[in-house]
């Protein structure tokens, strides 16, 4: 009796497929799912370089001599990073230059991020780098040391 | 099955150009707002020179505000897509729009235009305006 009815459960295949099917959906959902985060992390990612250069010609715009405006742009260029929680693999690189250093001059601010996505190794990421390059222009009636 | 993996597939696609599409396009719009501001603050600092000599007093002239703006944004929009629309003067304001073309990766969507404008105007201050 007892065997009869192990044997009939051993040979049901009833629902087999459903597993299967659970077997192959689950790990492909999964993946899609990171694909979505890394691909919107990566548009988040951009946004926050661009807006860090941004901040930077415009600080660095208001500095009053050539050293300070490249601190300036630095120091904001890394602090609106932080503030946007994107962690820059080795800390940003910024670049401040302007065409001339003097009132009415324009400030180039380019701020390059490598961002880790070690999070993501499911889908083996890749790690990505963003640059993003804005200008300000030095106000016209400032003192300006060159 | 082959349905099914055609149809997941075209979903996952279609859903990351959706989002790749959505940042490229707020990217499009902070950088023309970025651009339009910076430009009309440098329109903004046209003092009209003969103005302050004869009265005292500090206003825009219009034809320098205009010059600096257009220069500024030309400066500014360089190595990018985007191109200067107007400048314009009103009264003491300087008003610059900046229009931007975003052609989306997801297929059978259309472009997408994007256009910002920043203003200025002129104030005079030291620690605040007016002083």
């Amino acid at each position: 009796m007892i065997g009869r009815w192990l044997q009939r459960i051993r040979s049901d295949e009833r629902g087999d497929g459903d597993v299967a099917a659970l077997m192959f959906l689950a790990p492909l959902a999964f993946g899609v799912i990171l694909l979505f985060v890394f691909v919107g992390r990566q548009g988040a990612s951009n946004q926050s370089v661009n807006h860090a250069s941004q901040v930077a010609a415009r600080s660095a715009s208001l500095e009053r001599d050539q050293a300070s405006a490249q601190a300036a742009g630095a120091d904001a260029a890394a602090a609106t990073l932080d503030a946007a929680g994107t962690a820059c693999v080795g800390g940003p690189s910024v670049s401040v230059t302007a065409d001339s250093w003097t009132p009415g001059g324009v400030i180039e601010v380019t701020v390059m991020c490598s961002v880790s996505t070690g999070d993501l190794g499911a889908i083996a990421a890749p790690s990505r780098s963003f640059s993003s390059t804005s200008r300000a222009v030095i106000d016209t009636y400032r003192s300006f040391d060159s | 099955m082959a349905a099914f993996i055609v149809l997941f597939s075209m979903l996952t696609a279609g859903g990351v150009s959706v989002i790749a599409d959505s940042s490229r396009i707020v990217a499009a719009e902070r950088h023309a707002t970025a651009v339009s501001f910076e430009a009309a603050r440098a329109g903004a600092q046209a003092v009209d020179d003969s103005t302050v000599r004869a009265a005292g007093a500090v206003a825009l002239d219009p034809n320098a505000a205009h010059a600096a703006a257009t220069a500024a944004a030309g400066q500014l929009l360089i190595g990018s897509s985007a191109t200067l629309t107007s400048v314009e003067i009103i009264d003491d304001q300087v008003v610059v729009t900046i229009t931007d073309r975003v052609d989306p990766w997801f297929p059978g969507l259309s472009n997408v235009t994007v256009t910002e404008a920043g203003r200025a105007r002129l104030a005079v201050g030291i620690t605040e305006e007016g002083q």
